[in-house]
């Protein structure tokens, strides 16, 4: 019959035979690419908002589209058809 | 471990497919500490996935004159089981399993109810200790290996696992027959 001691080395032992899943790998880079995808897309952001031309351009864009919408609503009720 | 460096490199410069190598080299030692420090299967194995998706994202933030990636690794994990046990309820002291009764029948019997005795001591040990004792004695790591982990001094470490080893042993048939 096994000691005490033997018992408790086992125990560790057990414990220390862990293996990760055989598809942990692919499960994780999965979600890195994912990950990647999205912080790729960010940057692109970034980059275009760091230049200053470029937000220049996109706030009179977002100015623009804005005007047009409040144009269109004010069109419903100064020219109804 | 400087052999890392150049897959870090690679990962750094764009080439994601390269960060596979670091997971298949460390996913080993670093499903084995979660392993051993969160009980439900679901949750280890999101938590080990989330260790590496973190070491990812913050890649450029690792230094390779601090530690090996490996500790760098292990420390992310140890916070984020610190994190899952916080919001789970801690196991009280009252709870825990007393000492082995040596009158089980079957050797059978008597070792599974020890290896669950054991199992349950260690989830029940606080966290700190619980942390050292998987690390120097299921994974083998140095004392200072673990003080860089913890974040704490090796002699920290030493005190930490003396407590853990003392509480476990308890468990263990001969000292409850001890009178």
């Amino acid at each position: 019959m096994m000691s005490t001691d033997d018992r408790y080395e086992q125990w560790k032992q057990g414990r220390a035979n862990v293996e990760a899943p055989a598809d942990f790998a692919d499960r994780v880079m999965k979600t890195v690419e994912q990950a990647g995808q999205e912080r790729a897309a960010a940057g692109w952001l970034l980059l275009l908002l760091s230049s200053r031309p470029a937000r220049i351009s996109v706030g009179v864009l977002a100015v623009a589209v804005c005007a047009l919408r409040v144009a269109a609503v004010a069109a419903v009720f100064l020219f109804p058809r | 471990m400087s052999d890392d460096q150049p897959m870090i490199q690679r990962v750094l410069d764009g080439d994601v497919e390269a960060f596979r190598l670091l997971v298949v080299k460390y996913q080993r030692p670093l499903v084995c500490l979660v392993r051993n420090l969160v009980a439900d299967r679901h949750e280890w194995e999101d938590i080990a996935q989330e260790v590496f998706l973190t070491a990812f994202t913050r890649l450029r933030s690792f230094d390779p004159a601090r530690a090996s990636f490996l500790t760098w690794l292990l420390t992310i994990a140890r916070n984020r089981c610190l994190n899952a046990r916080r919001k789970k309820r801690p196991v009280p002291v009252a709870e825990l399993p007393e000492g082995a009764d040596p009158r089980t029948p079957l050797a059978q019997a008597l070792e599974d109810e020890l290896f669950e005795q054991l199992d349950a001591g260690l989830a029940g040990l606080p966290f700190e200790q619980q942390t050292v004792f998987v690390l120097a004695e299921i994974q083998g790591f140095s004392h200072e290996e673990i003080g860089r982990i913890e974040g704490v001094q090796p002699g920290t470490v030493k005190s930490r696992l003396s407590r853990a080893r003392e509480k476990l042993r308890s468990l263990l048939p001969w000292t409850a027959e001890q009178p």
